[in-house]
């Protein structure tokens, strides 16, 4: 079970929330509010990652991959076809869980390094696919002047998307993640999920269709995915290829592993330090990979429940919770993948 | 006809004969105990009945059905459960949530309906700990619902796997080596709830060492030595069996 | 395309599977000894190769001095790097692939501090020897991996097969507390295993890496297509690993040999998806069993 009960880490999440937007409105500078967008951004895509690897326990190297599926086919769809954005957005996301859901049901079956790899495949064709198919996607040039989305009419008014109408669609759409996946945690589906996670083959034994749950939390999580690239497609307005390599979905899984596997507040924390602490530590730049990297392994080898493993010290300090602890770090172990459904 | 029907079942690891031919069937509503010595391939007969493994020849039957190619979470929802010889909890997880999950995997509302919290999920829920709690008093657990699995007590966790497996609605109970660490006092009691489990109508095979206890509560008891079955017969005959005496007795460090 | 053609993208197959084949070799063995999953392989073999570019180009060593010593570092390296990024954590699956990818993060961009991101060329003599053929000629560099890819097969198979240190190996991929129980010291199997593997990689990194330019991130790719054949191979199954490994070199050859280079990787990785979904447990692999 999850430390802290649910309630008051809602409350406080959403308290967060609202100072975040008055804060990021009124009285943070234009540079500082960017980056609370880029923030909200990567915390969805930090969050899906950690359902799928943190929660599940399924390792894989593909997420940056859906994060440019819904990137690229919301911003093409709206560039050549004209379509509104609304429409392009859901479309992006519905492809990119799409791929995951077709992924999932070809290679879960397979277990753990197998489907390790091939997720890394799946990153790699996507992100040749937008390097190379340059009449599509103007290669490793990226698209540019992405269109933004159509203004909202307001009760007579007409709002148009400033940075801080997107920072609060991207508060938002933090919120409803966050929640979405506490109600997983907290339904028979997060105890089925963790079940896998502990011991994969007693969960079989008990009746878990351990595949289809794995299938089922890849899909999602990969719907998320695509969900934020729609976002940062339409925020950024400029997308490259660069940006969904490997190398960036690396990048993430050091994100979720920082701030604790299995604890979706930790990966919030942790997107909100790796979007801004760098970008802040000017000198940081030429090292900041360096950082990540060893960091990394630093974190794996002596606090392997990261971010979340502090924030759960200093709420046990607070309130002297007894008992329960939740282990943000247990994997699966299970080798025994014995052609379960 | 037998609930149960293993014909002419072998298991080969390479050129290792782990299980040669064996032959028996488990009648409904009878307590059926395997005894052997350790290495006897008893744990490998559990795992090929359960889906673990894979006959290398052979067939095994379950209400008349093949279960030979049936994964394992399917041949759960046919009616077998099991235990292990090695405790397979969940360890993080609470004793209650380790029980309710057995109702839970099996039960029919959708996800969707679950995400939500509908009414129905909200009942399904309800319904597993109720059940749980219910299981847990019946094997001796009772007020250790919210408690960490892992930190029970082994023998406590023994009666846990029993408890998980028993709320999966079995109409075959598997138990690997169920009293292993239990002291007397606890193999009489956990003896007693065997008897009653069998009451509730649910068919038990049993691994045991704990010969004298078997002799006492089994119907039917085979004897497996080196992958083969050597014996197969009520309990009285069994002990008198000078090729079980031998097997355990003769020359051997049991 | 004409003979000729197709004779050299043959034999360029033979040259990118016989590359392969020793990356994928050094993987292999990593796998079935520890069950890890070690994403800084490429890395080590791009250290080798701006060592031996330092060796040759910047310090004046003979080329196959230069070799002996990338060889020695290599295995060092690798040592080292189990020490670092993955001793803490057997036993905790998943840990040391994590670690991994930090460490090949690290390694990265620490070249890229170190010897700047300007690509370099390791010059040696054997560039400038050309064989021609019909109208086509390519340098005897381009050969000798070859060669050095069947000695070097040969005698890991004589070393694992023949050897107790081999057999040692065997035993402790097969069941490390088994193996400890009869006298083996897994600790030290573990370290030589790491060293050869270290050499494995060395090898293709002194001898192919004056085909091309040597830059920091030359080894991302190099571990994405040692894994893949892996995967085809069958994990920890050496002769699938070979069979693989030249299966995707001609592959990429016959890619290249019809001018679509730039999608040699997707390609790559459609073949890998393809097979898996056909033969998941590789070319001549079987489905381990685990009797719990």
């Amino acid at each position: 079970m999850t430390t802290v009960p649910t309630r008051w880490r809602l409350l406080a999440i959403f308290v967060l929330f609202v100072g975040a937007q008055v804060f990021g409105t009124r009285i943070a500078n234009d540079y500082i509010l960017h980056l609370m967008v880029l923030t909200c951004i990567f915390a969805v895509l930090v969050m899906s990652h950690n359902l799928v690897t943190g929660y599940v326990g399924l390792f894989h190297l593909c997420h940056a991959a859906f994060f440019g599926v819904g990137a690229y086919v919301s911003a093409l769809l709206a560039m050549h076809l004209g379509l509104p954005i609304p429409l392009t957005f859901v479309i992006g996301a519905l492809v990119a869980g799409l791929s995951g859901l077709t992924v999932g049901l070809l290679s879960v079956r397979l277990g753990g390094h197998y489907f390790a790899i091939v997720s890394l495949g799946l990153g790699v064709i996507v992100y040749q696919i937008l390097n190379n198919w340059v009449a599509l996607t103007s290669g490793p040039m990226g698209l540019s002047g992405i269109p933004l989305p159509p203004e909202i009419p307001w009760f007579g008014k007409s709002i148009a998307w400033t940075p801080g109408v997107f920072l609060t669609a991207g508060l938002v759409f933090v919120f409803i993640t966050y929640v979405v996946f506490t109600r997983i945690q907290d339904s028979k589906v997060g105890i089925i999920m963790r079940a896998i996670r502990e011991n994969e083959v007693a969960a079989a034994c008990v009746g878990i269709r351990t595949n289809r749950v794995k299938v089922a939390a890849f899909t999602i999580a990969s719907l998320f995915a695509g969900a934020a690239g729609g976002i940062y497609a339409h925020y950024t307005r400029m997308l490259v290829p660069e940006q969904f390599s490997f190398l960036a979905s690396a990048e993430l899984v050091a994100m979720t592993v920082l701030g604790g596997l299995g604890s979706f507040g930790g990966s919030i924390a942790s997107a909100t330090f790796f979007t801004i602490v760098p970008e802040m530590l000017r000198v940081a730049g030429q090292w900041r990979l360096e950082i990540f990297g060893a960091m990394l392994v630093i974190v794996v080898l002596f606090f392997p429940r990261g971010m979340a493993g502090l924030g759960t010290l200093i709420w046990q300090g607070l309130v002297r919770q007894s008992g329960r602890l939740s282990d943000a770090q247990g994997v699966s172990k299970g080798r025994a993948n014995r052609g379960v459904a | 006809m037998a609930l149960l029907d293993l014909a002419n079942v072998s298991k080969r690891f390479g050129g290792n004969h782990v299980i040669s031919h064996a032959n028996f069937g488990v009648h409904k509503d009878a307590i059926t105990a395997i005894l052997g010595p350790n290495g006897a391939g008893k744990t490998t007969l559990f795992n090929m009945i359960t889906g673990v493994l894979r006959p290398s020849s052979g067939d095994i039957r379950f209400d008349g059905q093949s279960i030979v190619d049936v994964p394992m979470p399917d041949i759960v929802r046919m009616g077998i459960a099991r235990t292990f010889q090695k405790l397979r909890l969940f360890k993080n997880l609470t004793v209650e949530e380790n029980v309710a999950l057995g109702r839970l995997s099996l039960g029919k509302v959708s996800w969707p309906l679950a995400l939500l919290r509908s009414k129905t999920s909200r009942q399904e829920e309800k319904r597993a700990k109720d059940e749980a709690a219910e299981l847990l008093a019946f094997v001796g657990l009772s007020g250790f619902e919210k408690t960490r699995a892992g930190s029970l007590a082994h023998g406590q966790q023994r009666l846990l796997e029993i408890a998980r497996a028993m709320a999966l609605q079995p109409t075959c109970l598997l138990l690997d080596e169920p009293m292993a660490g239990l002291n007397p006092e606890g193999s009489t009691r956990l003896a007693g709830s065997l008897l009653r489990i069998r009451e509730r109508g649910i068919t038990i095979l049993l691994i045991e060492h704990h010969v004298d206890v078997v002799m006492d509560i089994a119907d039917r008891i085979i004897v497996l030595d080196f992958g083969k079955i050597i014996a197969d017969g009520v309990p009285e005959d069994i002990q008198s069996d000078p090729r079980v005496i031998a097997a355990y007795f003769g020359g051997k460090v049991n | 395309m004409s003979i000729e053609e197709f004779v050299v993208q043959i034999f360029n197959g033979l040259v990118i599977g016989s590359t392969y084949v020793l990356l994928a070799l050094g993987v292999t063995l990593i796998y079935g000894v520890l069950n890890i999953i070690n994403f800084a392989h490429g890395e080590i073999f791009m250290l080798g190769a701006y060592f031996a570019f330092a060796c040759v180009s910047m310090w004046g060593f003979s080329y196959w001095v230069t070799a002996i010593l990338v060889m020695i570092i290599c295995a060092a390296l690798y040592v080292i790097l189990d020490f670092v990024a993955f001793k803490k954590l057997r036993g905790f699956e998943l840990g040391p692939l994590i670690t991994s990818i930090g460490v090949s993060i690290f390694l990265q961009n620490l070249a890229l501090i170190l010897f700047g991101g300007d690509p370099q060329q390791l010059q040696t003599s054997y560039l400038d020897v050309i064989i021609s053929y019909g109208m086509l000629s390519f340098s005897l560099q381009r050969f000798l991996i070859i060669p050095a890819a069947i000695v070097t097969i040969v005698g890991l198979y004589v070393m694992i097969e023949k050897t107790t240190l081999g057999r040692a190996i065997r035993a402790v991929s097969q069941d490390r507390h088994v193996a400890s129980l009869m006298g083996i010291n897994p600790t030290s199997v573990i370290m030589f295993t790491f060293a050869i593997a270290g050499v494995l990689v060395a090898i293709p990194s002194v001898l192919v890496s004056p085909l091309f330019y040597i830059y920091p991130l030359m080894g991302v790719t190099l571990t994405l297509k040692a894994y893949i054949i892996v995967v085809m191979g069958g994990f920890g199954n050496m002769l699938g690993t070979i069979i693989a490994g030249m299966i995707l070199g001609l592959t990429e050859s016959m890619v290249a040999g019809f001018g679509a280079s730039r999608w040699i990787d997707a390609v790559s990785f459609m073949v890998l998806v393809a097979f898996l979904l056909v033969r998941p447990y590789g070319i001549v692999g079987e489905r381990r069993e685990e009797n719990i």
